[in-house]
């Protein structure tokens, strides 16, 4: 019984709720909206959900005299600062989030730094990480690389005209490199990638003439507008779309009580 | 020549990160004017604020928080001010929790005391309620079922914009919006897209994240949105439309050492990989 | 005015230790890491009392309701009440009945993929699926030959619809697993791939974009805001 009526909970919200999307009529779509009520007042309590796991643990962790136990403590103490203040602040200015409440000088001074500090710490990460293995060893990643860089560069201003000598040494090298590798294939692979590296040599050297280059760091911009809506629209709606079946067969496994993972 | 290629290869991290940080430090100093060039789809989002006329209503939802500040909030209070110039009322909401709130409380009272709008009469901050994708459905239907008070505890029906935006039929739902204008940092676009907008057709534009940007042109293409401000560029372009200078034009100056540094540590990697294939 | 020079200091103290990990794990980064998950959590469980409990209680305490809905508002409650008993805490206490928390976020989750499934389809495959087809059927033929560049810009036009719909058919060739790739499905396949790479590519391209964005606007609070440097 602990499992089956959850199961059969699961399964009789999921078929009215599609039931009553189908069905605009009066009586139902006062159901409809009664359904949406019930799932945001059951959503406001379970947020506090998790919050009491974080807290016993670091808890846990000062009991057991762990090694860092100092960071734990100074966790629980902030968790309980900012919880009283904002209680206190709700108290004196009607609600703790108002305009003119101190509240909010605990986010704009603490939370809202550590926040916009922890992401940005990712740009050098990538840095790093694009540098020590974004190699184009073969077609694919070349062209992932260069569809980046065209990207990177049509969206900064003058980025065309900074993209022109980096394409022009990238495209030498990596025509060398693909001569290079073609010789290791044989037949239809040899072939391809002998002409991918002459075309490569090709458009490096083209940019030397002035006229081309002056062309192609006007046309930068366009080719990365044209890259965004086109090529990569097809591969994000290809990939979404894959996304959405999956999510919609996952979707009917839950209501069907296949998938029980969610009343552990 | 293995002293070369190392020195291409295996470059210490710490290096990069001091011409990184360098590279975008400097640039702030000199303050050089940008040329712009808005794309097609930053210029559809600003259309569809620019064609409100007075006594419109625009749904704003701040679906982010800090972590995507310089990128959002300059075209939430861009949009703000275009929206209260032209008297259109707008109601403010978020999926976002705390974030989304402060963040979108905190721009929208800098904006109306600027432009000296009266809360309750201009604008109203609906605030913060749980459960995205119910949220979403419950306003098709009556703001009241979910937003029954503001976010100050008063209900909503009480203030004199209720009065002015509600239709015909005394309940405010989406046939009342005239336009969405969501920001966001998360997975709620795509549910304001595929429920709000594929069910109750409500016309909208988004401003997000660079990170989420490229996921957004299908549905642009497909013209179930009318516009998309994507990342800092796109903060830019919209800043450069309505000619204001804000936050995002201060820092683009800098994006394009970083892009260059960038490409540069790549094509040093390239380099040496390449050479050390072809010696072996 | 004191409190807002403090608040500088400190935001710049804690950007700082945070910025500091790049250089290697330091006792200052955990500090401020620890903060920020304490400080998230308090935030977390004021808005929750805020915004969605307390006016949960008072939606069903409001008096100008009908009976019938005024119940079913009660109903609620206490089964977001009963969704509490999953707070470890209560396990310790009544571990016979946390089973009962299970019920109310059958109910959630039920109704959230509910509204997947008829949103994902009604939402996204329809509308996406024709847009992928459709504008083949009105192609931009004009091709302008006033200037090399007005060339490049008009014929990419051109090749655009046919670029979505030959790149939607093949990257979706390329996630068909149920056979074995072999011959002409190879093929297709692969040119799926390279769409896909172009695909990935711009993303990065975008992602550098954000990350460094980010990055910039701490930089420049530093020197505005805390160091004055930019004025």
């Amino acid at each position: 019984m602990q499992t089956q009526i959850p199961v059969i909970t699961t399964f009789i919200s999921g078929i009215l709720i599609m039931a009553l999307f189908f069905i605009p009529r009066d009586p139902f779509t006062q159901i409809e909206q009664l359904t949406t009520r019930w799932y945001i007042i059951i959503s406001g309590f379970a947020l506090l959900l998790g919050i009491d796991s974080l807290i016993l643990y670091h808890w846990r962790k000062i009991r057991r005299g762990d090694k860092d136990r100092i960071y734990s403590l100074i966790l629980i103490i902030s968790f309980f600062i900012a919880l009283i203040w904002g209680i206190w602040a709700w108290y004196k200015y009607g609600g703790p989030f108002v305009q003119n409440s101190s509240y909010l000088w605990l986010f704009q001074n603490i939370y809202l730094p550590l926040d916009a500090t922890m992401f940005s710490l990712l740009a050098f990460f990538i840095a790093s990480a694009a540098y020590r293995a974004f190699r184009a060893r073969n077609l694919e990643s070349t062209l992932l690389l260069i569809s980046a860089a065209i990207v990177m560069m049509g969206r900064v201003p003058f980025g065309g005209v900074i993209f022109v000598p980096f394409f022009f040494a990238f495209s030498i090298l990596t025509g060398v490199y693909f001569l290079y590798i073609a010789t290791r294939y044989v037949g239809l692979g040899s072939i391809l990638r002998f002409f991918v590296g002459l075309l490569f040599i090709f458009l490096g050297i083209s940019l030397f003439f002035p006229e081309f280059s002056k062309i192609i760091s006007q046309f930068i911009p366009s080719l990365s507008d044209w890259i965004m809506q086109y090529p990569n629209n097809a591969g994000q709606r290809a990939i979404n779309l894959g996304l959405i079946l999956g999510s919609i067969a996952f979707s009917l496994r839950i209501i069907f009580g296949i998938e029980r993972g969610y009343i552990r | 020549m293995k002293a070369i290629l190392d020195f291409l290869t295996l470059i210490d991290r710490r290096v990069i990160y001091s011409v990184l940080i360098f590279s975008i430090i400097i640039p702030l100093f000199l303050k050089p004017s940008l040329p712009t060039r808005p794309t097609q789809e930053v210029i559809g989002a600003y259309n569809a604020v620019e064609s409100l006329k007075d006594g419109d209503v625009l749904l704003i939802s701040t679906d982010y928080g800090p972590s995507a500040y310089p990128e959002l909030q300059p075209v939430y209070e861009v949009v703000l001010e275009q929206a209260f110039k032209k008297n259109v009322k707008v109601l403010l909401m978020t999926h976002w929790q705390f974030q989304g709130l402060i963040v979108g409380v905190s721009g929208i009272e800098k904006i109306a005391k600027k432009l000296d709008k009266k809360y309750g009469e201009d604008y109203l901050i609906l605030g913060f309620k749980p459960g995205a994708v119910g949220v979403m459905v419950g306003l098709s239907e009556d703001f009241r079922n979910v937003f029954p008070n503001d976010y100050y505890g008063k209900p909503i029906d009480s203030y004199p914009i209720y009065k002015d935006i509600v239709g015909d039929d005394d309940v405010l739902n989406y046939k009342d919006i005239d336009l969405l204008f969501g920001f966001e940092a998360g997975a709620t676009g795509d549910f304001w897209v595929q429920i709000v907008q594929a069910r109750y057709g409500v016309k909208m534009a988004f401003s997000v994240t660079a990170v989420m940007a490229p996921g957004y042109f299908p549905y642009y293409q497909a013209k179930q949105v009318v516009g998309i401000v994507g990342g800092l560029k796109g903060a830019f372009d919209y800043e450069s439309l309505a000619k204001k200078k804000g936050l995002a034009s201060l820092i683009m100056v800098s994006q394009i050492p970083a892009h260059t540094i960038i490409l540069l540590f790549i094509l040093l990697g390239n380099v040496g990989f390449i050479i050390r294939r072809i010696v072996k | 005015m004191i409190w807002d020079i403090l608040g500088i200091w400190i935001a710049a103290f804690l950007t700082i230790a945070i910025l500091s990990f790049i250089f290697g794990d330091n006792p200052i980064y955990k500090l401020a890491e620890h903060i920020f998950v304490g400080v998230s959590a308090g935030y977390g469980v004021v808005l929750a009392l805020n915004q969605a409990i307390w006016p949960s209680i008072q939606m069903g305490l409001m008096p100008n309701q009908h009976f019938f809905i005024k119940f079913m508002t009660i109903i609620a409650i206490i089964l977001g009440v009963l969704t509490l008993i999953r707070l470890e805490i209560f396990s310790y206490i009544f571990p016979s009945i946390v089973w009962l928390s299970r019920i109310p976020i059958a109910f959630v989750v039920g109704v959230g993929s509910g509204i997947a499934i008829v949103a994902s389809i009604q939402g996204f495959i329809f509308p996406q699926v024709s847009a992928t087809f459709l504008p083949i059927l009105s192609p931009n033929y004009a091709i302008d030959l006033s200037s090399p560049l007005n060339f490049l810009n008009s014929f990419l036009l051109l090749i655009g619809p046919f670029v979505i719909l030959l790149g939607v058919i093949t990257a979706l060739v390329y996630f068909y697993f149920s056979t074995e790739q072999r011959g002409v499905l190879l093929g297709i396949a692969k040119i799926g791939i390279l769409i896909m790479m172009i695909t990935f590519g711009a993303s990065f391209g975008y992602t550098i974009m954000a990350r460094f964005s980010l990055l910039i606007s701490r930089f420049y609070f530093l020197l505005s805001d805390w160091l004055n440097l930019l004025k």
